[in-house]
């Protein structure tokens, strides 16, 4: 399950936004990895997303970290870019066939 | 040593980011160095709210910080190199390097330390020995790894207490490990950076 699928289904659930540990524990809860998304790959990945446009991301508000004794959480969000983009790639995905391409597949 | 595996892997995790970081614009450096500092944070209380032991949260630390240098390499690249001048590139290249040769030992120490824990078990797997020579190879390099961990822990808190950790762990993981001969090698320069270091506390700063 890629980030954008589970960011989304974050979304569907009801969580808008979400920070990086967040999303590395919903992508190995959704069983598509046994071990948590390794830092350098995770970090580096949102910004990437980030800068295509499909997320946004700001930092949470100081007071609310502070109560809780915690550093600041980066939050990200699906944009509707990200949206479009995942439903064109799921689209594709599901989509037949076609004969020239069933015709290029190796038998 | 719960706790303490926590804090410690942590404070690698922490170091790693600085050297990676390090020359790189300071709103991106800050952004990475504090979104790692945050997912230390969530991940730890995280995992004691579900109960679970320090010492695997510790381990899938050093698993996502291990896994994620090839990322972490080439997001700094892509942060230095692009539309930037080449001696921009120089210097923040230059800046990690002067970075990672200060901490170059006490990461070579947690290497070989995670190497002989690993080697520990792996002694266990391996089955050209008997079950005696086994479990007393696997207990030597055990030994020896924890006493490098154990070391590299306490070396700003108790610093002759934990090189003599080190230098024993060295020692010890070395001789068990001497015919990989990287292994001997990664203790001298250990050993020699323990005696530097010894030799410096020893004579006060006259300036």
């Amino acid at each position: 399950m890629s980030i954008l699928e589970t960011a989304i289904a974050l979304r569907r659930s009801g969580e808008e936004e979400f920070h990086g540990f967040a999303i590395a524990k919903a992508i190995k809860e959704h069983g598509e990895t046994r071990a948590l998304t390794a830092h350098g790959t995770l970090y580096k990945a949102l910004g990437r997303m980030e800068k295509a446009g499909l997320l946004e991301s700001r930092w949470e508000d100081a007071l609310a970290a502070a109560a809780d004794n915690r550093p600041r959480r980066r939050l990200y969000h699906v944009t509707g870019l990200g949206e479009r983009a995942y439903s064109a790639a799921t689209t594709r995905e599901h989509q037949p066939k076609t004969t020239l391409e069933e015709g290029l597949a190796p038998s | 040593m719960s706790g303490q595996s926590f804090s410690g892997v942590a404070q690698l995790t922490r170091a790693w980011a600085s050297v990676y970081t390090r020359g790189i614009p300071g709103q991106q450096r800050e952004r990475r160095r504090a979104e790692i500092d945050s997912d230390l944070w969530e991940q730890s209380h995280h995992d004691r709210e579900a109960g679970r032991p320090a010492f695997a949260t510790s381990f899938e630390i050093v698993l996502r910080l291990l896994l994620g240098i090839p990322a972490d390499l080439s997001w700094r690249l892509e942060q230095v190199s692009p539309k930037r001048s080449a001696s921009r590139f120089y210097e923040g290249s230059r800046t990690m390097l002067q970075t990672a040769s200060r901490n170059a030992v006490p990461i070579l120490i947690g290497l070989l330390a995670a190497v002989f824990v690993a080697s520990a078990f792996g002694v266990g797997l391996t089955g050209d020995m008997s079950t005696g020579a086994r479990a007393f190879w696997g207990t030597v390099v055990g030994i020896a790894g924890l006493l490098l961990f154990a070391g590299l822990l306490e070396l700003k808190r108790r610093p002759t207490a934990a090189s003599i950790a080190i230098g024993a762990g060295a020692i010890l993981g070395a001789a068990a490990t001497f015919w990989t001969i990287l292994t001997p090698v990664a203790a001298l320069v250990i050993l020699v950076w323990l005696l530097r270091g010894s030799r410096q506390r020893r004579v006060p700063a006259t300036a």
